[in-house]
């Protein structure tokens, strides 16, 4: 998108993007060439935020899909879809993301809701975060006394229907679950699916193999022609394994 | 026996996009784009190859999403009329460009390209390039493999395993349609792997697939052979790891070849540059302007100030770039020689289309890399997983980890803050699709439609393609829609059947916008045993 491509859009077509971008504009008195301005910020600050959260692999994915190098103001379909904002059940999911995040979401049937709130003592609604052992062949015996490891809690509100959690450790069995908190009692609502952390270490030690530097080369394959400048493009977790391992590039 | 194999694999895949409702879909011109600029290129090189004799092997995946795009008839005569619509941009541009010879030189290369490729997908295809594939197949020179029905990235799901088997089971099916044989490997999408996928590969009797080369490192065991050679998971499937820094020669931002400034620059297109009512019969109404495959300067730097092309330089170059990717090869062979205690298995996978559509010299490259890699064939030579698993039957075993080749390795491209809310309706939607498969389990006539086209509908919202685009920003308002679209069509079908009833008008209508997988049978989102 450039400046000479703004200057043919229509006014409100610019403010559409200003909204789009989160552009504050009402100050601007209507100004055209500053917003333009703003709107030229924005979008290259968005361009950068995108460059830094994605590797090259998903960089170049996304050429061919790049068919319009101005802003899509709306899709061509004018069909509107609607769809509910939430079910009316009760339930959580947990995703994994990474070594050490997860993304869970939940619904809560809506009598339930009511009924809780009808409740004097409610406190409020919060999370539990478990560690757990083995992962059992039922949910049962997975959220079971003697499997949970550790556990942590954070409280959401009602409206709250999503959160990320920082799990802490790599390897690990983790399960959520969605509790009301009654006069003091923890009711648990739901829990969720286990997920397991992937381990970000090598297994077995490799001290046998780590002054042998094109072993660890062979290990570590497809680092070979890395130098210092190379490494930022690296994976972050097997950066962190060489670092550990007091490899070089 | 050669010193060290290259597994050069390609994967070839784009969303089911398909609008019949409009005279023109701008999201349609992927496909359209795709088969100018990288499918029917990759068709000729490799027919070219064989015609000079040179032996070759390549792995290629093709996803059931575009087989059903390839094969259906609306979309292919619309392909014909993109072409012929550029073929008439051609003609015009020689004219508008005749008193200035380095872009006329420019103008004519593009519009002799879509002249080759109108007659090379009406007459020798028949409008339909799978079998040009299929073909190549049978003269071994490709081995296809086929990826997950809609591109889902699986890990995602592994909840929901009645998903992931539909996903598998109906992409095996569909490439049997397609190509009349049965698959042997599996490109994972964006090579998300989780522990235990493998179940589900090896029930559809697939016995290879790839992951990122973290998936091997950090693997349950110590990879004797890093990701120089598979490692056999427990079930007999086979899990083979990307090279990452032969990958990246091509990939990287900063020192991969396509940014070399002699090559085609994507972004300078006419579309763009010529005026409005100049180009306006060749763009999207009313008046949005896009790519049109006109684009006359090259890559040049970090400047706006682009020079023009040059066909001939451009050439020179990538010559260059293919002896230093085969150098590479062999230099990453010598190294490892002694290291192993067999020859190493190089696997480079990449999107097919970057080659041809982003970096326009792609195809070449190709071409000249499978030429001088025949030349080195001692040292190095190209062959497919499973012909490696051939010379080298016994593997260390092992099972990956939980890896993807997204951004940081794992899940977060797909998980983010931008695409989170669509797991809640998709996941939803799958639990619901089961439930319908146990509530009507031998259904025919019209609830037998009703019931197919729900199941279509799920998987049509399961791909990865959306949240890709919105997080990546590319169109993201159409990637919203078509979320937003599949759900919605999925709740309609399971209320309507909640209340025993059936809008046949509706359903028509669907089932002729939607129509991918016409043998879809819904029993498919039955839980698996």
């Amino acid at each position: 998108m450039t400046r000479d491509r703004l200057f043919t859009y229509s006014v409100f077509d610019l403010y559409k993007i200003a909204d789009n971008e989160g552009i504050k504009y009402d100050y601007l008195n209507g100004n055209r060439e500053k917003l333009i301005e703003k709107i030229l910020d924005a979008l290259e600050e968005s361009e950068k935020e995108r460059a830094n959260t994605n590797n090259d692999a998903m960089r170049l994915k996304s050429k061919k899909y790049d068919i319009l190098q101005d802003c899509e103001l709306k899709a061509q379909e004018k069909q509107i879809y609607t769809i509910p904002e939430r079910y009316n059940d009760t339930r959580i999911v947990l995703l994994l993301r990474g070594p050490l995040w997860a993304y869970t979401y939940w619904d809560i049937n809506e009598s339930k809701v009511l009924e809780l709130k009808d409740e004097i003592f409610f406190e409020g609604f919060f999370l539990r975060v478990y560690e757990l052992g083995a992962k059992k062949a039922s949910k049962k015996e997975s959220y079971s006394k003697e499997n949970i490891l550790d556990y942590y809690d954070i409280p959401v509100d009602e409206n709250d229907d999503s959160w990320y959690i920082n799990l802490g450790k790599t390897g690990k069995n983790f399960g959520i679950r969605l509790c009301a908190l009654v006069h003091g009692k923890d009711i648990v609502l739901s829990s969720s699916n286990i997920i397991k952390s992937p381990r970000g270490f090598v297994v077995e030690n490799i001290d046998n193999l780590s002054n042998d530097s094109e072993a660890m080369t062979m290990l570590l394959s497809g680092l070979w022609d890395y130098n210092g400048s190379g490494k930022n493009v690296l994976p972050q977790r097997i950066i962190s394994i060489m670092e550990n391992q007091n490899l070089s590039f | 026996m050669s010193k060290g194999y290259l597994g050069f694999v390609l994967h070839a895949h784009l969303p089911f996009v398909r609008h019949p409702e409009y005279e023109r879909f701008l999201e349609e011109d992927w496909l359209f784009e795709a088969i100018s600029e990288t499918y029917l290129p990759l068709l000729r090189m490799f027919n070219r190859l064989i015609s000079d004799g040179i032996k070759f092997k390549i792995t290629f995946s093709i996803s059931p999403t575009l087989s059903a795009m390839l094969t259906d008839d609306l979309l292919m005569k619309r392909y014909v009329k993109y072409v012929e619509s550029r073929i008439e941009l051609g003609e015009k541009e020689l004219y508008r460009t005749r008193d200035t010879p380095e872009i006329y030189k420019i103008a004519k290369m593009y519009l002799d390209l879509f002249y080759k490729d109108l007659e090379d997908f009406t007459e020798v295809y028949r409008n339909n390039i799978l079998w040009g594939f299929r073909n190549l197949e049978k003269k071994g020179v490709l081995e296809i493999i086929t990826t997950a029905s809609t591109h889902a990235f699986l890990p995602l799901f592994e909840e929901y395993p009645q998903a992931i088997e539909a996903q598998i089971q109906n992409a095996v099916i569909s490439h049997g349609r397609n190509f009349g044989t049965k698959p042997r490997g599996f490109w994972l999408p964006e090579c998300g792997y989780f522990p235990g996928l493998e179940k589900y590969l090896k029930a559809n009797n697939i016995e290879f697939f790839f992951v990122a080369e973290h998936g091997i490192l950090l693997s349950d065991v110590k990879p004797q052979n890093g990701v120089h050679a598979p490692l056999q998971l427990q079930n007999g499937t086979f899990s083979f790891g990307r090279d990452y820094s032969l990958t990246e020669a091509v990939w990287s931002a900063d020192s991969g070849y396509p940014g070399d400034p002699v090559y085609r620059e994507f972004y300078r297109d006419i579309g763009y540059d010529l005026p409005m009512d100049y180009i306006r019969p060749y763009i999207h109404e009313p008046g949005v302007r896009v790519n049109t495959g006109y684009k006359y300067y090259a890559v040049t730097g970090d400047t706006d100030d682009k020079v023009f092309y040059n066909a001939e330089t451009a050439r020179k170059k990538l010559e260059e770039h293919a002896e230093d990717f085969i150098q590479k090869n062999l230099r990453q062979i010598k190294k490892l020689e002694g290291l192993m205690d067999r020859a190493p298995f190089i696997v480079t996978p990449y999107d097919a289309e970057l080659f041809g559509h982003w970096w326009f010299e792609g195809v070449s490259w190709m071409e000249s890399v499978i030429r001088k890699c025949y030349q080195h064939r001692d040292e190095l030579e190209m062959i497919t997983p499973i012909e490696y698993l051939e010379i080298f039957p016994h593997n260390q075993e092992g099972t990956p980890t939980f890896s993807s080749w997204g951004n940081k390795g794992y899940s977060e491209v797909w998980v983010d803050g931008r695409n989170d809310w669509i797991y809640r309706h998709i996941h939803k939607a799958i639990d619901r699709m089961t439930e319908l498969v146990y509530r009507y389990p031998d259904e025919t006539g019209l609830k037998l439609r009703v019931l197919n086209q729900a199941a279509r509908e799920v998987l049509l919202c399961m791909a990865s393609d959306w949240p890709f685009i919105m997080k990546t920003g590319t169109t993201v308002p159409y990637a919203v829609k078509r979320i937003r679209e599949h759900i919605h069509n999925f709740n309609y079908i399971y209320d309507n059947l909640r209340r025993n009833t059936v809008d046949t008008g509706w359903l028509t209508k669907v089932e002729r916008k939607n129509n991918v997988f016409p043998d879809l049978d819904y029993t498919i989102f039955a839980l698996p045993e």
